[in-house]
């Protein structure tokens, strides 16, 4: 699992972007290569979200009699199925937008989950200052200190391995970095004008971080967002081709692909496609926050 | 360096080092009675009284917390249920394969990230710079798991030049070293690229190059020593991904280190190994922390210096 | 309630009702760096102990050179910042124990309006519901009713019909208008101004001035008016409160302070005002200072202004003078005020 963090510009840099995503971010100046990330992306999530309709078998229908059979490309027979079959003959499509679908959605509420609590935290820390500033570092630093893969296993180990369980790691996997960014953007924000003046109109705290801080510092927020997604999507697909992750009945990417490497000399497209799908997924995500990021501080390399 | 700098630091380091060990003993307490979950069901009773006393099971609560702390000093941690030796000494077996894997990989990821970046800095913004780049995207952006899967398809069962796993020979670490070097090249790249442009732009290189110095000189002498400090860091945070990366790594390849005894240690919910791996891992990534930090602390004087005239 | 001692009355009204603001003793000291490793804290003393007093629908201004901490008396009176110690009295109501609910409830009465325009406004509201955020906040009037409340507003500032624009669209003029729209929504009694045209093109000051002091005719409005800018004060202000390193020196009248200036800051503060037509001319020998301003780290020992000052006796090196009444109603703090005169 890759959790090495990206340089993140100083807050008052940021702050003077101030919309939330700059009009003149969208069409001209969007790279063919960043556009087709996107697209890919948009292509997964309609696959992710409709994949019980899409999927031509059930994804648990098994079919004894045609185990291990290549995709159509390799495959002569009439009825051959698209990307083929796995040990027990469910079609791969099929459980493979099903196991999209998971993983998706996991990494997705995983995510939220995180930003929630870590911009939550941030805002805390930096309103309240003081001790309760202090101890929400150090359990930010304390987080960033040991490699989530270790902790999730650990917790995995002592306490089983429940669905819940396994979202509420999901959730625990990023807060920190959402903490830290916020609370330094929040920090910065506060001593704007527009901070002290709504203050001094005598708005409450929460009022003023909801309706003018958050709004105003989103937009690094959101790219952090597109950095933490793929990591999300590691944490669990790692955890799951281990097989400490997502179990049967229930199917993920990474447990397909730990299925499938057993059958590398025989079945190869069982491991391969599915990591394909995880690979570009990640890889899109990736490009994409990227170039978001450029977009709302240029001068960042 | 700032006495007070080092005294905090270390401060620091004690303290996230015992809120790990607090952790695992809290989650340990909560879970159920540590001699069934850190010793083997069929063991011999007497061991279990033994162990029993030792950890204090009888006695009130935060003698068991201070006891606890002492059994973890001296690297107790129960008995694994696999192979009924003491987790301690099944961990120990296993850290110097992880360690070899470890080191090689450090090497390649510097070997092959450094060189990158400066490649990419001295020719920025033309395709070879952007191909670099893109290399470094792709690096961290897929899956170790999935690499080194894709290697074994490529080289062990198609074009056999490789063994598939295991440990033994050279060409055994061959291909876990480049799965788990790959994303941290990609990432060091980037970093070296952007301190070697700042670096770059300083006048005083312009200078030299204005008294004649070639360019191998520049970089060798002048800018590199100045990146130093951001490649440290980078170092320094990469250190914890690495561990996690090594854990599938070493599961992938069939690598016999500490990564591999976890996940079989988490599957059986052998406890004890569990946890001694987890306060191992705690101390290595405080200890490699805190020696960023002094390093940070000695080496940024230095940069300091220099900095005065672009800063301000 | 302690009664609070009244220190610049201006001898030709009569004894009025108590003071809309009464402020005594005021500090606020801002830890500095340490000496060393474990040396003591360096104390930066922002306000050095000020008293005075505003009455209801007067102009007090407060000048002094930038860092003298005018500012911050504004920001202190208004608990935006916290006090070291000290009193601030509102309307008869002491403000030093109250807690965080009533001093929210309080703000619909005092306002500040300051010098970055640009920042004072989100960037991603409109100008219509940043003005009637005020009214939303204090509940006032109903829901229905507040957008015209502020278009209504935005109409007496000059803004006409700007409810719908957005911050970045309109000019540094503008802008404070619509700060100062918001500020007045909420019906407040006393304004705190801070450097409130310094940003702007001097052209524009004018306009945004007039347009304080009619809205303070027509509202009833009691000003607190920080500027370094001498000709605007004497173009806006009631009395003035002269200010150095901290302290007020010498606080009266408009006329008392331009006409008769008896501080020998004051003196070399009123002397280099330019004046395109010399109505009548200050008596007295101009005043040069040496030196400069120093750091309010380490201000000098006894008066603050001794080493620059020509009339500096030993006495002024060793013991820091007080605030004092005069017999025409002015306050002044120095040992020789007659010296310069």
């Amino acid at each position: 699992m890759t959790g090495i963090p990206h340089p993140v510009p100083p807050a008052a840099r940021l702050l003077q972007r101030r919309r939330l995503l700059p009009r003149r971010l969208l069409p001209h100046g969007l790279p063919a290569s960043v556009a087709a990330c996107i697209g890919f992306l948009a292509a997964i999530a309609f696959l992710a979200v409709f994949a019980r309709l899409l999927a031509p078998y059930g994804h648990e229908a098994t079919d004894l009699l045609h185990r291990l059979r290549p995709p159509f490309w390799m495959d002569r027979a009439i009825d051959a199925h698209l990307l083929g079959t796995d040990k027990l003959g469910r079609d791969l499509l099929s459980r493979l937008l099903v196991a999209t679908q998971v993983s998706m959605a996991l990494a997705l509420l995983g995510t939220l989950i995180g930003a929630v609590l870590g911009i939550a935290l941030g805002i805390l820390a930096a309103h309240r200052g003081g001790w309760v500033d202090e101890l929400v570092m150090m359990a930010v630093d304390w987080q960033a200190a040991m490699p989530f893969l270790i902790i999730a296993l650990a917790v995995l180990a002592f306490l089983g391995n429940d669905f819940l369980l396994f979202l509420a790691l999901m959730g625990l996997a990023g807060w920190e970095t959402y903490a830290r960014l916020t609370r330094g953007l929040v920090l910065a924000a506060r001593e704007q004008g527009y901070a002290v003046a709504v203050r001094s109109l005598g708005a409450r705290p929460g009022r003023l971080y909801l309706r003018h801080i958050l709004p105003n510092v989103m937009g690094p927020l959101i790219v952090q967002l597109t950095l933490n997604f793929p990591q999300t999507i590691l944490l669990e697909t790692s955890l799951s081709f281990l097989g400490l992750g997502i179990q049967p009945p229930l199917t993920s990417l990474g447990q397909m692909l730990g299925e499938g490497r057993d059958y590398l000399l025989t079945a190869w497209w069982l491991a391969v496609i599915p990591g394909a799908v995880i690979f570009l997924t990640t890889l899109s995500m990736s490009i994409a926050g990227d170039w978001l990021r450029s977009r709302l501080d240029p001068t960042q390399l | 360096m700032n006495l007070r700098y080092a005294a905090i630091k270390i401060l620091r380091a004690v303290l996230t080092l015992w809120l790990v060990v607090t952790f695992v003993f809290v989650v340990l307490r909560v879970t159920g009675d540590p001699t069934e979950q850190l010793l083997p069901d069929d063991i011999d009773p007497l061991i279990r009284d033994y162990y029993r006393t030792a950890w204090g099971l009888d006695r009130p609560l935060w003698e068991q917390y201070l006891k606890y702390f002492q059994s973890a000093f001296h690297g107790d941690f129960g008995i694994s249920f696999r192979n009924r030796l003491p987790a301690a000494e099944v961990i120990w077996q296993r850290i110097p394969k992880t360690l070899e894997l470890g080191l090689a990989t450090f090497a390649a990821a510097l070997a092959m990230g450094i060189p990158l970046g400066v490649f990419a800095a001295l020719n920025r913004d033309r395709w070879l710079d952007r191909l670099t780049m893109s290399f470094a995207v792709f690096g961290f952006s897929m899956p170790n798991f999935f690499l080194g899967i894709l290697l074994i398809l490529l080289f062990a069962l198609h074009l056999r030049i490789l063994p598939s796993s295991g440990y033994g020979t050279a060409a055994h670490m061959v291909m876990p070293v480049i799965t788990l070097a790959t994303a941290f090249a990609g990432s060091i790249a980037r970093f070296t690229r952007s301190a070697m442009l700042e670096v770059l732009a300083r006048d005083y290189l312009r200078t030299a190059e204005a008294a004649g110095a070639g360019l191998g000189r520049r970089v060798w002498r002048h800018a590199l020593p100045n990146a130093a400090i951001p490649i440290v860091t980078i170092v320094g945070f990469s250190l914890g991904g690495m561990i996690g990366g090594a854990v599938v790594t070493e599961n992938v390849f069939a690598w016999p280190g500490v990564g591999r005894l976890l996940t079989s240690a988490v599957a059986d919910r052998d406890l004890s190994v569990v946890q001694g791996i987890v306060v191992l891992v705690a101390v290595t990534m405080v200890a490699a922390n805190l020696a960023v930090d002094l390093a940070y602390g000695w080496l940024d004087p230095r940069v300091r210096v220099g900095a005065r005239e672009r800063t301000r | 309630m302690a009664a609070v001692e009244s220190l610049a009355v201006a001898p030709d009204r009569d004894p009025e009702p108590a003071p809309l603001l009464a402020v005594r003793d005021l500090v606020k000291v801002y830890p500095g760096p340490r000496r060393g490793l474990f040396g003591p804290r360096r104390e930066l003393t922002a306000v050095a102990g000020v008293s005075f007093e505003l009455a209801a629908g007067e102009t007090l201004a407060i000048v002094g050179e930038s860092g003298c901490g005018k500012s911050t008396v504004g920001n202190l009176v208004l608990n935006l910042i916290e006090p070291t110690s000290g009193r601030v009295a509102f309307d008869g109501e002491d403000l030093s124990a109250t807690g965080a609910d009533r001093w929210r409830a309080l703000r619909g009465d005092m306002q500040l309006i300051f010098q970055d325009s640009r920042s004072a406004l989100d960037p991603r509201l409109s100008i219509g519901d940043q003005v009637r955020e005020g009214l939303d906040i204090h509940g006032l009037g109903a829901p229905a009713e507040r957008r015209a409340e502020a278009e209504a507003m935005l109409e007496a500032v000059g803004l006409p019909g700007f409810a719908d624009r957005y911050p970045h669209a309109l000019s540094g003029g503008q802008q404070q208008r619509a700060v100062i729209a918001r500020a007045l929504a909420v019906g407040p009694r006393l304004v705190v101004c801070d450097e409130p045209v310094a940003a702007l093109d001097v052209s524009i000051q004018a306009q945004v001035v007039n347009l304080l002091t009619d809205l303070q005719a027509r509202l009833g409005l009691s000003y607190l008016f920080i500027s370094h800018d001498l000709s605007l004060v004497r173009h806006v202000s009631d009395r003035i409160a002269v200010m150095y390193l901290g302290a007020f020196v010498e606080v009266g009248s408009r006329r008392q302070i331009f006409d008769e200036p008896r501080h020998p800051y004051t003196r070399a503060l009123i002397g280099a005002v330019p004046v395109a037509r010399a109505r009548r001319e200050p008596r007295g020998r101009p005043v040069r200072l040496s030196g400069e301003v120093p750091s309010p780290l380490d201000p000098p020992p006894g008066c603050s202004l001794h080493p620059r000052c020509p009339f500096a006796t030993g006495r002024c090196r060793a013991e820091r003078p007080l605030p004092r009444r005069q017999a025409d109603g002015r306050s002044i703090a120095c040992h020789h005020p007659e010296a310069a005169a």
